[in-house]
């Protein structure tokens, strides 16, 4: 079988990169090759920069509801391609054919809140701010943007900000995940059948080399990141160098709070959602289980019974309930985690190393794994692990739950699980994450709330989607006048 | 097969919609005479086919990941097709008889899933179903 190269799509034509250098696509389920994508030169990136500026001008000039209706020919597109996308993202990606329709949806949301520029993007007035003086505060769009998305949801981060950067009147540069990167190809196949005008959004597959000419080509006007802390760091730095705006979303370490007077029957479908969804995968996901108090024994039966029960395997089949992770490589660093949080002292409950699925035994799988006796020490509750692996965790009390998330250095999501609406207000309240479920195990805002993280979990001030967003894609104007 | 995630769940349904189609496009061949009660069927079956492929689309956004107990593809399949020289009440029969297992299996899952969105439709597909089964089987009462 011939292996597809991946084409860059730049000035509204697909183009080949002269790039010698090509990095494997895998099926995390199978463990097969499946297409190559081009690590693009430093120049190939400036010329998509350049179409996008060529481009900017008269897409800036064009209004806001005209723009807008792209975006909803766009929908439209979506919604038809919608299970071609979802199975290509599966195959790549390696989460569930559920979790994949689940993204697609959330990145058709962000699209349909984004076609309410009209209203969001509106500036604000006052007269007689002096004698026969008005102001007024317009919002205009900057220039060209630039994302650089994960690889854990190809298809939906692009979108948390692309839709509201190109309708706010910007052009648009998305560089996905080298690891992942079939699934946007395909969105950009819809993107050219619904007929941006060149240049108005552009694809530029690759690694470092594409990454770094992003971060430096002056006329890159800001950068949404979302990846891990590091890079989210190392973006950030550079584009407090460089002048641009910037929003880094890096890695999380979240935590779920059982407390004693938990409705565990009806909390336990999410919790178990919330650590083993995309197989660990998402930012948002639960790593450490807190059990504070008397709910320890029973809430470690349910949950380690729950956990037993999943049907890992590949994400295509209809009723698998978690895939495999993302690579080789990814499954290695998991691996090695459970080695150090048994080397640690760790109690292993729950053993995932050695499943296997029949029929696929090159993919990438790790079963759901759950350590008990975890103490906040350990390297397996300090550092973000990015798969199926749970540490439990024992808490006297409220006090002391909280106490051991606000000592992490993450800042992203965390949950509690009660009846007690007091319990939940102390715990909104105090925690330092940004994003708090109360009895909800993903506490993932949807379009029209922010989303972004604290701490080593976000640089940057404006996070993604919600009102806010527009705040990032234009500069406030503001016109102070007086006529004799 | 068990049929333990909402895409599962609905997936089959949407299979089992289909494949009763092509039944239904083999008695028209057979039997010219029965298109006014197929076409009847075949329009309310397009827009039951669109109702649910809607529902995956839209409804799939919470991944729940207690899986859902009790439902197997096994117990719904549809009936062993009717054999080419079949009469005319035989073929109404097994049109009914099609509806009658597809109204039973969404019923049944519409039941099990914790979505109530999802239910509700399912059991509104479900009653049209019904409705389609009963004119179906008057029309038999008619012919008998």
């Amino acid at each position: 079988m011939t292996i597809p190269v991946l084409k860059n799509y730049v000035n509204g034509s697909w183009e080949k990169s002269t790039t010698q250098e090509l990095g494997d696509v895998w099926c995390p389920a199978t463990g097969e090759k499946i297409a190559q994508v081009p690590y693009s030169t430093g120049e190939e990136l400036d010329r998509a920069v350049a179409a996008a500026q060529d481009a900017f001008w008269e897409w800036r000039t064009t209004p806001p509801l005209t723009r807008a209706r792209y975006l909803f020919r766009l929908r439209e597109r979506f919604e038809e391609n919608f299970e071609d996308i979802a199975r290509i993202l599966v195959r790549e990606q390696g989460k569930t054919i559920d979790e994949s329709r689940g993204e697609i949806r959330r990145m058709i949301e962000t699209v349909e809140h984004a076609t309410g520029v009209t209203t969001m993007m509106a500036g604000y007035c006052l007269e007689d701010v002096a004698k026969d003086v008005d102001t007024i505060a317009l919002r205009q769009p900057i220039g060209v943007f630039a994302c650089i998305p994960p690889y854990n949801f190809p298809a939906m981060v692009p979108w948390w900000f692309m839709p509201y950067a190109l309708v706010a009147g910007n052009t648009y540069v998305v560089k996905p995940s080298e690891q992942v990167p079939m699934t946007q190809t395909r969105v950009f196949e819809i993107i050219d059948d619904v007929g941006f005008p060149e240049g108005v959004v552009n694809m530029v597959h690759g690694s470092r080399e594409v990454v770094n000419a992003l971060l430096y080509n002056p006329q890159v006007k800001g950068i949404s990141f979302v990846g891990q802390t590091s890079t989210a760091r190392y973006i950030y730095k550079a584009c407090g160098e460089t002048g641009k705006r910037v929003q880094a979303l890096g890695g999380a370490k979240n935590s779920l709070v059982v407390m004693p007077d938990a409705d565990l029957e009806r909390g336990m479908p999410s919790i178990m959602t919330s650590f083993f969804g995309c197989a660990g995968q998402r930012c948002l996901s639960g790593s450490i289980l807190v059990a504070v108090g008397d709910v320890y024994e029973p809430l470690k039966e349910k949950f380690l019974a729950a956990a037993k029960s999943l049907r890992v395997g590949n994400g295509l089949e209809e009723g698998v309930a978690m895939g495999p992770v993302v690579s080789r490589t990814h499954q290695e660093k998991i691996l090695g985690y459970i080695e150090q949080g048994l080397a640690e002292g760790a109690n292993l409950l729950l053993d995932g190393r050695k499943i296997t699925v029949p029929g696929h035994e090159g993919g990438f799988f790790i079963g759901p794994t759950i350590f008990d006796r975890v103490t906040p020490e350990m390297t397996i509750a300090r550092e973000e692990i990015f798969g199926p692996v749970v540490g439990i965790v024992r808490a006297r009390d409220l006090d002391e739950a909280i106490g051991l998330i606000n000592h992490s250095s993450y800042g992203n999501a965390a949950c509690i699980y009660t009846q007690s609406g007091k319990a939940a207000r102390e715990f909104q309240y105090r925690v330092a994450p940004s994003m708090i479920g109360v009895n909800i195990g993903i506490a993932a805002p949807m379009a029209f709330f922010p989303f972004g993280g604290a701490r080593n979990s976000m640089f940057g001030d404006l996070k993604g989607h919600g009102r806010e967003i527009f705040q990032f894609f234009t500069d406030t104007k503001v016109v102070i006048s007086r006529w004799f | 097969m068990k049929l333990a995630t909402i895409g599962a769940v609905l997936t089959f349904a949407l299979e089992r919609e289909k494949d009763a189609i092509a039944f239904l496009d083999d008695i028209l061949v057979q039997a010219p005479a029965l298109a006014e009660e197929l076409a009847a069927i075949r329009i309310a079956k397009a827009k039951h086919l669109k109702m649910i492929e809607q529902l995956r689309r839209e409804n799939v956004t919470e991944m729940i990941l207690e899986p859902i107990e009790g439902l197997d593809s096994d117990d719904y399949q549809l009936p062993a097709q009717l054999p080419a020289g079949a009469t005319e009440p035989a073929r109404k029969s097994f049109m009914a008889a099609l509806e009658q297992g597809a109204s039973c299996y969404l019923s049944n899952a519409a039941q099990k899933v914790k979505q109530s969105d999802i239910a509700r439709i399912l059991k509104k597909i479900a009653r049209e179903k019904d409705a389609l089964t009963d004119a179906l089987v008057a029309g038999l009462e008619g012919t008998a």
